[in-house]
């Protein structure tokens, strides 16, 4: 930029300063006071983040799908819209991206693997998400914050990545970790329901999924179908 | 590589149990689905009340200052066989309103339905909620012996407000009574800084309202920083200015920032007004988490209710304006500091005494002015066992509280409406306000000069076609003197209605004080200028 044209804009803002050049310790200006927002933790609006983890309950359809609970963890994180239509009630929707890992305990993609035992596996999927819910609060009178409420919804999921990781050693002791993505036999999207219970950023949740993770072809067991988990909601307390 | 990604989500996790245990309280009540009410009678037929038995002497003078009924009905005690089938119904009935005619109690949806259907009972509200109680931050640690710093500091306590015109004419707040509404009081009992109101017997009454017992100098010390910048003394310096004053300590919160209930805010003032209190020093705020924004109206909530109806029966109700200045989610003040009768106070800094960032700001939800005034809001203050620096409106409220003590016991016979309005009205920026620190900080000197209408023009207004100038009268800055607070010069734009739009302020340099372009303005908008002591208005 030539040299000249800055320094018409340094003059020109010199120019412009209000108040003789008067240092400004304190400006207020009042004219958004009188807008009551729309957007807010207990307004008509809200939006914010949110991360979570669950472990998986339950048993699974067969032998085969049988997990070991302590290494098999699901994390996530989202995007959550309320819209609220009174102080009891309201809806809204997560967007969310899940990284669900299991690592069966007795898997039976290990015969596919030949005769050698199995020192490490695990199946992770990759998804992203939606769902829809609705909320009831139950606190009659509340300010501008979240409070205490029970959610009831269901999900849909798409699983866009999914691997197959394992390893075992080789008679010579070499191990050979093995992986394995874009899985035939892993379905493209799952389902179910879901139900949360939240008190402030503290939320409680637990999901079903009614969709199996596997193509029916392939005749493998599913994994548990229940969740449990905890969320933390990424707004002020 | 991996495991280390997942280890900071499971601490996330883990940590997220820490501060779930202080919303404890809130996750046990709700298993038991119980939650916090007060419960409204239809009537008070057939009570006995004989207000000379009841009444503390002071509270009986009190009422005949102000012109008040001895026989106000709503002094009346609650019927006796109203509170005895409420508590068959509920889990616990914790707190009696005579002026409400209602009773607080803990109770489950379940038994509130049966309690709705009891034919004396007019109405139910929920009042579990969430306190915070105005300190900002401090230092923890703790100091025996001043620096140069705090010495200062513990001076400006008294220095900003001209304190030191009441203390040379004798004047400490001796004969007023002042209540102190906080989370506890450690170490009052035996802390130096509160030696001369022990030895003397001016801590006439205690209430412990959360464990409703008489002890209350443990918990949070929050309350002793309180006090001590209302009464306290450090080597022999006042760090407030009502050090002769008497005291009614009452506990009404659990701890700072925190859980706690409008029912104890309200019968701690019904037991300060029985016990004859002039004033009610309230250092607390209801914000956010039962109430929004617009619901600062002085009428909205319980605390303000009751804060208006102390009001009437002759107490001056001084309160911390809030911390939230700086949180975009608030930045109001909150109630009881949104009623029209209490006199609410925003923070200065120091030593730059203008607004501190934390301090709440006006207006009400309905447009009054709030804050009322302002005062230094870092203070020296006592803590649990020694002293440090604190801040927050939760100090500047007492120091104003001090002050209102010192203007009553010079001018006894004053209502408390006198002594609300003459406060604003020693205030340096009076009559110019903004809702920043309404009319500014109080002056003593102004209870002691003879008129303080003479006042000297210190700018003018000159206009030409394209600009509007605010011109110094002052010929130098010299002129001014070494009162930092003299150069700064506070402007406010008014609309047509009178509504202000904004209000700045800018620090003196030169002559030439302010410019502005008239094409900005509409006919009948004003700008109001305050350039020490000098209040002027242009009507465009």
């Amino acid at each position: 930029m030539p040299i000249r044209i800055v320094f018409l804009i340094l003059l020109g803002l010199f120019i412009c300063l209000p108040a003789s050049g008067q240092e400004i310790f304190l400006r207020e200006d009042l004219r958004g006071d009188t807008i009551t927002p729309d957007t807010g933790m207990n307004r008509k609006h809200y939006r914010h983040a949110f991360i979570g983890s669950n472990m998986f309950l339950g048993g699974p359809d067969g032998p085969g799908g049988a997990i070991n609970s302590f290494k098999s963890w699901g994390y996530e994180y989202g995007l959550r819209y309320k819209r609220k239509f009174s102080h009891y009630y309201s809806v809204g929707y997560d967007i969310n991206l899940r990284r669900l890992r299991y690592t069966p305990s007795e898997w039976q993609m290990a015969s596919l693997n030949g005769e050698l035992p199995l020192k490490r596996e695990k199946v992770v999927l990759v998804q992203t998400g939606l769902a829809l819910y609705q909320r009831i609060n139950w606190q009659k009178r509340r300010g501008d914050f979240i409070g205490r409420f029970v959610d009831l919804g269901v999900y849909g999921h798409w699983n866009f990545a999914s691997r197959y990781v394992y390893a075992f050693d080789l008679p010579t002791g070499e191990r050979v970790k093995v992986k394995k993505s874009k899985l035939d036999y892993v379905q493209p999207f799952d389902y179910g329901v879901l139900g949360r219970i939240g008190f402030g950023n503290f939320v409680l949740k637990s999901t079903y999924r009614f969709s199996d993770h596997f193509k029916e072809s392939y005749g493998l067991d599913e994994f548990p179908r229940f969740t449990l988990g905890f969320e933390l909601g990424l707004h002020p307390f | 590589m991996k495991k280390y990604l997942i280890l900071p989500v499971i601490l996330i996790f883990l940590q997220s149990f820490v501060p779930a245990k202080a919303q404890s309280l809130q996750f046990f009540q709700t298993t038991e689905n119980a939650e916090h009410f007060l419960v409204f009678f239809t009537d008070k037929q057939g009570v006995d009340f004989d207000p000379h038995t009841f009444f503390h002497p002071k509270a009986i003078e009190r009422r005949i200052r102000h012109g008040e009924d001895l026989f106000d009905p709503t002094d009346f005690p609650v019927r006796d066989d109203y509170v005895a089938a409420l508590s068959l119904l509920v889990d616990t009935v914790d707190v009696v309103s005579r002026w409400f005619n209602a009773a607080g109690v803990f109770a489950t949806p379940s038994q509130m339905a049966k309690v709705e259907l009891l034919p004396f009972v007019e109405r139910v509200e929920p009042v579990m909620l969430k306190l915070i109680t105005a300190a900002h931050g401090e230092s923890e640690s703790f100091a025996p012996n001043f620096s140069q710093d705090q010495l200062e500091l513990v001076l400006a306590h008294i220095g900003h407000l001209n304190g030191s015109w009441f203390s040379k004419n004798g004047i400490d707040g001796r004969g007023v009574r002042i209540a102190i509404f906080d989370a506890g009081f450690p170490g009052v009992d035996e802390h130096p800084a509160f030696r001369h109101i022990i030895s003397e017997g001016r801590v006439v009454a205690t209430r412990d309202f959360v464990r409703n017992q008489q002890h209350v100098f443990r918990s949070n010390s929050h309350g002793t920083s309180v006090m001590s910048v209302i009464g306290g003394m450090v080597d022999s310096i006042p760090m407030g200015l009502a050090t002769g004053a008497e005291f009614l300590l009452a506990r009404t919160e659990t701890w700072t920032e925190y859980f706690s209930e409008e029912k104890n805010w309200l019968a701690a003032v019904e037991w300060a007004d029985r016990l004859g209190a002039d004033i009610i020093n309230s250092s607390l705020g209801y914000v956010h988490h039962r109430y929004f924004p617009e619901d600062m109206d002085g009428r909205s909530s319980l605390v303000a209710r009751a804060a208006a109806t102390a009001f009437q029966k002759g107490i001056l109700i001084v309160n911390a304006a809030g911390n939230e200045g700086e949180k975009d989610r608030w930045k109001i003040i909150g109630t009881p500091a949104d009623v029209t009768e209490v006199l609410s106070v925003g923070a200065l800094e120091h030593p730059g005494m203008l607004r501190a960032d934390y301090s709440s700001r006006g207006p009400t939800a309905d447009g009054r002015m709030k804050p009322n005034v302002s005062a230094l809001g870092s203070v020296y203050a006592a803590g649990r066992n020694g002293f440090k620096n604190t801040k927050g409106t939760s100090f500047a409220s007492p120091l104003v509280a001090g002050f209102a003590a010192c203007v009553w016991q010079l001018n006894p016979d004053w209502t408390n409406r006198q002594v609300f309005d003459a406060i604003e009205k020693s205030a340096r920026l009076y009559p110019y306000y903004d809702y920043a620190q309404g009319y500014g900080t109080p002056r003593a000197d102004f209870f002691f000069r003879e008129s303080n209408a003479d006042l000297i023009p210190t700018f003018q207004f000159e206009s030409a076609k394209d600009s509007l100038q605010v011109i110094s009268l002052l010929k130098s800055l010299d002129e001014i003197g070494n009162d930092r607070h003299n150069r700064y010069v506070f402007y406010q734009f008014r609309d047509v209605d009178g509504r202000m739009l904004e209000y700045s302020v800018v620090l003196l340099k030169n002559c030439n004080v302010l410019n502005f372009n008239p094409a900005e303005f509409r006919p009948g908008q004003k700008i109001i200028v305050h350039l020490a002591g000098y209040t002027a208005t242009w009507e465009f």
